[in-house]
C-alpha cells in the first residue's frame, strides 16, 4: 500500500514538473523549462517510470529544446517498445511536415509494429499522409480502421480529423455527417484556407496563429 | 456577478503553442476549460471540459496556467471564483 502511494506521488510530482515546464515555455523562459524537464527526467530515471506517458513526454520535449533529433531515430529491436513506438510516430509527424509522405507512412507502420497500442493513432496518421499524398482510397481504408479502433476521447478527436480529411478530399457531405455523429470538440474544424497553407512553412508564424480568448465567469 | 462578488479580470495572458502533432495534421479547433481564479489571482483546478486531442489540450492547460488575474472581490476581500475559458487554435 505504501509502495503504491509512493509511486502515485512520484507520478504526480513528474506530471507537475512537466506542467510547470510547459508554463515556462509559454512564458518564453526556455532555460527554466529545460531545468524543470531535466529535473523531471532524473525523477523518471530514479523512479523507474520511463514508460509512463509523462516521462515519454519529458523525454521528447527535452530532445525538442536540445534540438537533439537522436530521440527520433529508429530504435534497436530490444529498445523499450513504448518509447520506440512514440519515437516512430514523432518521426512520422516531422516527415508529414516535410511532405515525405511515403517515409511518414513507413514510420507510422513501424510505430504500430513496435507498440500495438498505437494502432488507432497510426491508422489515422496513415490516413492523413495518404490524403495529403492524393491517395484517397488508401486514406479511406485507414480512416475506417482508425474510427473502428479508437476509443473514448480519442474516438471523438479522430472523427473530427477524419471529417477534416473528407473536407480536403472534397467530400463535404460525408464530413458533415461524421461531425454530426460526435460531440463538437472542434467547433471550427475546417480545412485551412489557401492563405493559411502558405503560413505553414514558417514555424514562428504558426505559433502566433494560436489565439486564446473568451473568458466566461458565471 | 451574483452575491456581491466582483468578476476577476485578466491582467496577464500568454498564447498557447501548437503541438508538432497538431501542426503536422493541420488540425484546428476550440478547447473549453474550467478553472478557479484563486485569491492571489492565479488559476487552479484547471480541467478540460471539451478537448481536441493531438497534444493541444495539454498546451491549452499550460498557457492558461500562466495567466494572471485581478481576483474576484467580496466585501473588500479577494475570493476564489469559478470561470470557464475557450482556447482557440487557428491557422493563419
Amino acid at each position: 500500500m505504501l509502495m503504491v502511494s509512493m509511486a502515485l506521488a512520484a507520478q504526480a510530482d513528474i506530471a507537475r514538473l512537466l506542467l510547470d515546464a510547459r508554463v515556462e515555455a509559454v512564458r518564453g523562459r526556455t532555460e527554466q523549462m529545460r531545468q524543470l524537464l531535466e529535473t523531471a527526467e532524473s525523477r523518471c530515471e530514479k523512479n523507474g517510470k520511463a514508460q509512463s506517458k509523462e516521462c515519454i513526454q519529458v523525454l521528447f520535449e527535452l530532445s525538442e529544446i536540445r534540438a537533439d533529433q537522436s530521440q527520433l531515430r529508429t530504435f534497436p529491436p530490444d529498445a523499450d517498445p513504448v518509447i520506440a513506438g512514440e519515437a516512430a510516430m514523432r518521426r512520422g509527424f516531422q516527415q508529414v511536415l516535410n511532405k515525405q509522405f511515403d517515409d511518414a507512412i513507413t514510420s507510422f507502420v513501424a510505430a504500430e509494429r513496435r507498440d500495438p497500442n498505437q494502432a488507432a493513432r497510426s491508422a489515422i496518421w496513415i490516413a492523413i499522409a495518404s490524403t495529403r499524398n492524393g491517395k484517397h482510397d488508401e486514406a479511406e481504408r485507414h480512416i475506417q480502421t482508425a474510427l473502428a479502433k479508437a476509443e473514448g476521447q480519442q474516438a471523438t478527436s479522430f472523427a473530427h480529423v477524419a471529417a477534416m480529411l473528407y473536407d480536403e478530399m472534397g467530400r463535404g457531405d460525408e464530413a458533415s455527417a461524421l461531425r454530426k455523429r460526435v460531440p463538437p470538440v472542434a467547433t471550427n474544424a475546417r480545412p485551412p484556407r489557401r492563405k493559411a497553407r502558405s503560413a505553414w512553412a514558417g514555424e514562428s508564424r504558426l505559433h502566433r496563429s494560436s489565439k486564446s480568448s473568451s473568458l466566461a465567469i458565471p | 456577478m451574483g452575491g456581491g462578488v466582483s468578476a476577476p479580470s485578466l491582467i496577464e495572458k500568454f498564447e498557447p503553442r501548437y503541438s508538432v502533432e497538431a501542426k503536422a495534421a493541420k488540425y484546428q479547433g476550440t478547447i473549453a476549460l474550467s478553472l478557479v481564479v484563486g485569491e492571489a489571482g492565479s488559476p487552479r483546478d484547471i480541467r478540460v471540459l471539451r478537448g481536441l486531442g493531438m497534444g493541444l489540450d495539454e498546451r491549452a492547460v499550460a498557457a492558461v496556467s500562466a495567466w494572471r488575474f485581478k481576483p474576484g472581490m467580496k466585501d473588500g476581500l479577494a475570493v476564489p471564483v469559478f470561470a470557464t475559458v475557450e482556447v482557440n487554435f487557428r491557422l493563419l
